[in-house]
């Protein structure tokens, strides 16, 4: 019997500690070898087209949404869902389209059918205003504001959303636990926990794309100019001019969230 | 022996129950997980430890991710035809993978992208639907197409009207009709303006000279410049223009004396004006020289000169008054009367070469 309950517990805090340490050590070798697997397959099916160059110097990313121009077609949110991989499921989305519609009585409705992705014609979406006096309506596109304050990144307990230097907000998809709690946080409904990775996701403004010189892909399909992104540093860049001849407004602006996503003709309806 | 078989057999139901619970808890809450299904979380992550010692690495994660839209760019370098219908029409503004789908796969390897032809693909923008800005186009189908598909009549590289057989192009039973003739090289835009139509021309700003002519008949006398005179037909008498009471051949522009925008009938002031106009209204005097006390002729034996006015004198049919002296020789009006409030006559001297003085002192 030459084992004391004292020496016991040290040996087993010993072994304990170094099953653990094994266990995290493990983990980072097995994350090491994926990206390093991964990294050359994806650089090598970079589509081998020439895109437009922005320059190398830090930004900081805005986006403009133009709703007096948006025609509520979706292709901004099926094109999300294709190029960042989000689940077809019309609950989960990183934009949407939202339709307002008031009447006589300064009555708001709002609907988003499936998030907007198949449009806004069909007959059951509109048979319900067809008793209805409408005296205007318009479209209003959703996303992540990217906001300068992020509330959600305030809130995360394991650090696993932050800020990057161009001011996008992006989810560790390694570190994030699926708490939730960001998505609790987010005043505008932005984020929701992807049913297959098990992790908060957001709209990153494609960051992929914005990094290589490209359009977000949303920006990229819609047909009508309302969807606008850049750096208003740059005079000359699409966002700046819209910044500086339009009537701008964010959503919720006394939250001080700040954000950076701005809207040009929106309604005081509109939240 | 006792004492470690108690904590040992404790530590293994412990971790007997943990295996359980992972097993089992993914597959009871299958939407609503622990996140524990498919990922290790490290232990120093839930202690905290490290912080964002890793955003860097996840930055360039992001970055790394697949590009599938791949840009308008990579369509022109192999279909130059399309590309050339689709630049020119009404979606030139439209992304060639908003309707043709994802191509990155397309570019990279040259795998087949089947377009879509269907007409949901444009009644998604292009059918009636409320809360659509009026201002874009947007047809009830069936009232529009019946059972036809938009690709039957429309390009859809240039669906507009341009871009459709010229049979198909049908006047809408409730647009106005063309009060006068359609000119066939006349630019309707010219004088109904573009954007929101105007019924007639409510200003001038922007036209050239030769459009005044088009609404506006020449005066009584003389003949009208070439083209002008055809053009001028179709308008005539439909345009409540008033005629312009001068000849108008050899007029350069209208618009330096009548100005463009709101239209003066006549010059107010001369501002702006070079030599060679004033000529256009006034008359040259009677040869050599009448008038003031010492004015002279310039030129010796003025009864020859034929002055450079006389052709188109006859614009001075309202009752300008006559030049009181050859012109001949002479070559800036408004050295001696003025650019800006005219004056009939110099009042001083201020600033006159002497070479000058001969001009219009006689030497004894």
């Amino acid at each position: 019997m030459g084992i004391t309950r004292r020496s016991f517990l040290r040996r087993a805090a010993v072994v304990l500690a170094g099953v653990a340490a094994a266990g995290a050590g493990w983990s980072y070798l097995k994350g090491l070898a994926q990206s390093a697997n991964e990294a050359p397959d994806q650089a090598a099916s970079l589509p081998s087209a020439p895109v437009q160059q922005r320059t190398p110097q830090p930004h900081h990313w805005a986006f403009v949404v133009d709703t007096t121009k948006c025609i509520g077609c979706g292709k901004c949110v099926a094109a999300c869902k294709e190029e960042n991989n989000v689940p077809e499921d019309p609950h989960f989305n990183r934009t949407w389209v939202e339709r307002y519609v008031i009447d006589e009585q300064g009555e708001a409705y709002v609907d988003s059918p499936d998030a907007g992705v198949h449009g806004f014609e069909s007959w059951p979406v509109n048979s319900k205003y067809q008793n209805i006096q409408v005296v205007k309506s318009f479209f209003v596109s959703k996303l992540c504001n990217q906001c300068e304050n992020p509330p959600c990144v305030q809130v995360c307990p394991v650090g696993a959303t932050y800020k990057t230097e161009d001011g996008v907000i992006l989810v560790n998809r390694s570190r994030c636990i699926g708490c939730r709690y960001c998505i609790q946080a987010c005043p505008y409904g932005a984020r929701f926990l992807d049913p297959n990775l098990r992790v908060a996701d957001k709209c990153t403004w494609c960051y992929h794309r914005i990094s290589k010189g490209m359009d977000p892909a949303c920006v990229e399909v819609c047909p009508v100019g309302a969807r606008m992104f850049g750096d208003p540093a740059d005079p000359d860049s699409a966002v700046a001019k819209a910044l500086r001849e339009n009537r701008i407004s964010v959503l919720k602006p006394n939250l001080g969230t700040r954000p950076q996503v701005f809207y040009i003709g929106l309604d005081q309806e509109v939240r | 022996m006792q004492h470690l078989t108690r904590p040992v057999l404790l530590l293994l139901t412990v971790f007997l129950l943990l295996g359980a619970a992972r097993w089992a808890i993914p597959r009871m809450f299958n939407q609503i997980s622990f996140a524990i299904q498919d990922r290790t979380v490290p232990v120093g992550t839930l202690l905290g430890a490290g912080g964002h010692a890793n955003v860097p690495q996840d930055i360039e994660a992001w970055k790394a991710r697949q590009v599938q839209y791949a840009g308008p760019a990579s369509c022109t370098q192999c279909h130059q035809e399309s590309v050339a219908q689709w630049k020119v029409g009404d979606h030139a503004g439209v992304s060639c993978e908003t309707c043709h789908g994802v191509a990155s796969d397309h570019t990279a390897n040259e795998t087949p992208l089947p377009t879509e032809t269907s007409s949901a693909l444009c009644t998604l923008c292009h059918s009636t639907t409320l809360g659509r800005p009026s201002s874009f186009s947007q047809v009830k189908v069936h009232q529009h197409a019946g059972e036809a598909t938009c690709a039957s009549c429309h390009n859809p590289h240039n669906p507009g009207v341009q871009g459709l057989p010229t049979d198909l192009i049908r006047p809408k039973p409730s647009a106005p009709l063309v009060q006068h003739v359609v000119v066939a090289e006349a630019n309707c835009t010219m004088c109904h303006g573009q954007g929101r139509l105007r019924p007639y021309p409510q200003d001038h700003a922007g036209w050239q000279s030769p459009g005044c002519l088009l609404c506006h008949e020449t005066g009584p006398t003389p003949t009208l410049v070439g083209a002008s005179a055809t053009l001028g037909a179709p308008f005539a008498g439909l345009v409540q223009a008033p005629s312009v009471p001068h000849v108008t051949d050899g007029v350069p522009s209208c618009t330096r004396c009548h100005d463009s925008g709101a239209v003066r009938p006549f010059p107010q002031d001369h501002i702006g004006w070079s030599a060679g106009v004033c000529l256009l209204c006034h008359q040259a005097g009677p040869a050599p020289a009448v008038g003031g006390t010492a004015v002279g002729s310039p030129a010796a034996g003025g009864g020859g000169d034929a002055p450079r006015g006389v052709s188109i004198s006859t614009i001075s049919a309202d009752g300008l008054p006559p030049l009181p002296h050859t012109v001949v020789g002479y070559t800036q009006c408004q050295d001696c009367h003025g650019s800006d409030q005219f004056r009939p006559f110099p009042s001083d001297h201020q600033g006159w070469e002497i070479t000058e003085c001969l001009l219009c002192h006689k030497s004894k």
